[in-house]
């Protein structure tokens, strides 16, 4: 395992970490996107913050155990390599399930919003803590399986 | 230094085979080398596989040209004579009573005609010999003492004098080891005969004192049966005679061996059984690890130092029936070459020339996403990514180098089988089991059992696996060139494979 892997995988990690707990709550509390049927700091304090946790939670053991598996994986060829994208697919189910759960009435109690929020846990499960660290920083022979990923390596390096 | 090597008949052959696979490991300088057939019998099969081998290390010596700093692999130069008969360009009967002009002997001097017929029976004197001397080293030598190197212009040997001139006019130390059997045909009449005369012509052209010249007698080590139905009146090799012409070559030579500076002996108590040839192409004996022993001879001849004293130089081994890594010649140097290339070959053959199969069908972007290693050699084919400098995968010449490089290491792969096939001796170098399965992608990961007694520890051969060399293809940087396309790849995992 390379150390500058483990070095994007935090700083991705702490980005969505900033956004999620930071960034979007206040572009909720100073009304950028206005929620008007809830009290914004009880549903900020109460249903968001949770919601949030869990999601950025599960986006980033799914990371990880991409991360893990792929760095312990057995291949020696490119057939064998390649059967790794369904992994990684499946693996992004989890993300998803936890936006599902997200933005369910279990951990938002906002019908204003769930648009929105939806929107910003796509941004922050998908792509901030799942997609952006995995195409970066996928070790070695499976370093371009998440999709996209060269392009990603082309950009932030690796 | 320059060496002059001369292969003598069926085992000469065989010895210059054994040393062209071992001059690929990188055990020889990189001094040229110049080989020279000579048999009479120019459809020997041995001699056939030979010479296949010697152009397939050619082929791909002149592919892998480049800077030899890096990896030992193809460094050394060979150049080939080809093959001289000593029927020269004959086109008449070739046989005993025709090369000595029989019928005008007997007439014009019945005195030396009769002695002839003393000599040679009439069998002897009537049987076509463009299958070689039969296993007859009174025959050979008839035949061969009739050369004369100084009245002899045509090739090879007016350019192997002229260029052994030129080399000690250079002030390079010039080495000729000549090589064969001491119990068959060609070689028991070739080796004092074209010893002698080349001590001769070289006594003659001044430079005798410029040049070294080592023999490597190799004793018996295989026999056969003839077919059932063969005359016992008919000519041809009986390998019951073997050890009584050894002996008599034996005691000629412990006084008329003064033309050779050094003297090698090889031979092998336990005689491995082969087919029965009476020559041409279907005289093809399998290789034989002492004919490895005579690389390592020759290897040990153009590297030998002149304060030695030693003329007669003689190897032995451990344990009867065994031969391992301990009983070669500075085991540790030979078992350091041997092992890269070998576990080059197992790569390459188990898996990164299937690998390359695959780039074809899949196309190149496809398996690049999947191969990573494979975009440091080649590029992705256009588009945004991949180097654009790097060679096109999908052109003529890198699939010729591929063939070219795949070619060698089966070549180098069916000899070192033939070693560990040995009939009658236990080679331990390489595991057998886990060579013998390269005829396609290999389904498991054995490199780290490639070769017997290995001491590493467990957690060093745990990690040394095909999938390891392959992250470690992904950071070429410290490779000189050549370093991209075909044979940036194969330099790179020739250097990976070392231990």
């Amino acid at each position: 395992m390379k150390a500058t892997e483990i070095i994007r995988i935090v700083i991705f990690g702490f980005l969505g970490f900033i956004f999620m707990f930071f960034v979007q709550p206040w572009m909720y509390e100073n009304r950028i996107i206005p929620i008007k049927d809830v009290p914004v700091g009880e549903w900020l304090s109460d249903s968001y913050t949770t919601g949030a946790g869990v999601v950025f939670a599960v986006s980033i053991l799914a990371t990880v155990v991409w991360y893990v598996l792929a760095a312990n994986a057995k291949v020696t060829t490119a057939a064998e390599t390649d059967r790794w994208r369904v992994i990684w697919w499946v693996l992004l189910l989890l993300p998803i399930i936890s936006i599902c759960l997200g933005i369910s009435p279990v951990f938002n109690s906002s019908k204003d919003a769930l648009v929105s929020l939806t929107g910003f846990y796509i941004l922050d499960a998908i792509v901030i803590l799942y997609w952006l660290p995995t195409g970066t920083s996928s070790p070695s022979l499976l370093m371009y399986i998440p999709p996209g990923a060269r392009l990603l390596r082309g950009i932030f390096g690796g | 230094m320059t060496l002059y090597i001369i292969g003598i008949g069926g085992t000469g052959s065989k010895c210059l085979e054994a040393i062209t696979q071992v001059a690929a490991t990188g055990l020889f300088s990189e001094e040229k080398i110049n080989l020279l057939f000579i048999d009479a019998d120019e459809t020997n099969g041995n001699l056939e596989r030979s010479r296949n081998s010697l152009s397939i290390y050619r082929r791909t010596f002149d592919l892998m040209s480049g800077d030899k700093q890096q990896y030992p692999w193809l460094k050394t130069p060979l150049e080939s004579y080809d093959v001289w008969s000593p029927f020269g360009n004959t086109n008449a009967n070739k046989n005993l009573g025709t090369f000595f002009n029989y019928n005008n002997l007997k007439q014009k001097n019945p005195g030396l005609g009769n002695l002839f017929d003393v000599l040679y029976t009439k069998q002897e004197q009537q049987v076509n010999l463009d299958i070689g001397f039969r296993g007859r080293p009174a025959i050979g030598s008839g035949v061969m003492s009739r050369v004369d190197l100084d009245s002899l212009d045509e090739e090879p040997w007016s350019s192997v004098i002229g260029q052994i001139q030129a080399d000690v006019g250079a002030g390079k130390s010039v080495k000729i080891f000549l090589c064969g059997s001491i119990f068959g045909g060609t070689g028991a009449s070739g080796l004092p005969t074209i010893g002698r005369l080349l001590d001769n012509k070289l006594e003659k052209e001044n430079v005798r004192e410029k040049v070294k010249i080592a023999c490597l007698f190799l004793l018996p080590y295989f026999g056969f049966t003839p077919k059932a139905g063969e005359s016992k009146d008919e000519v041809y090799a009986r390998s019951e005679q073997f050890l009584l012409n050894t002996e008599g070559a034996l005691r000629y030579y412990v006084n008329q061996a003064e033309q050779f500076d050094r003297v090698y002996l090889l031979g092998n108590q336990n005689l491995s059984q082969f087919n029965f040839s009476i020559g041409k192409n279907t005289q093809r004996n399998e290789t034989h690890f002492i004919e490895f022993y005579a690389a390592l001879a020759a290897r040990h001849f153009s590297s030998y130092s002149p304060k030695r004293q030693e003329k007669v130089v003689l190897i032995s081994r451990d344990k009867n029936n065994t031969i391992a890594w301990g009983d070669l010649p500075e085991p540790e140097v030979v078992r350091a070459e041997l092992v890269n290339a070998t576990r080059f070959v197992y790569v390459w053959l188990g898996n990164i020339a299937p690998e390359l199969a695959d780039a074809r069908k899949m196309g190149v972007r496809k398996f690049q996403n999947a191969a990573p290693w494979f975009g440091k050699f080649y590029s992705a084919g256009g588009g945004l990514f991949g180097n654009r400098d790097l060679p096109d995968f999908n052109q003529a010449n890198q699939q010729e180098a591929i063939r070219v490089i795949t070619e060698w290491c089966q070549d180098y792969l069916r000899w070192i089988l033939d070693i560990h096939r040995c009939d009658g001796d236990d080679i331990k170098l390489f595991n057998y089991s886990v060579l013998e399965k390269l005829d396609g992608t290999v389904k498991s990961d054995e490199l780290s059992e490639l070769v017997v007694g290995d001491k590493r520890d467990k957690g060093s051969k745990a990690a040394d696996t095909v999938q390891r060399l392959k992250q470690r293809l992904l950071d070429t940087s410290n490779i000189t060139p050549p370093n991209q396309g075909t044979t940036g790849l194969a330099k790179s995992l020739y250097m990976l494979c070392r231990l």
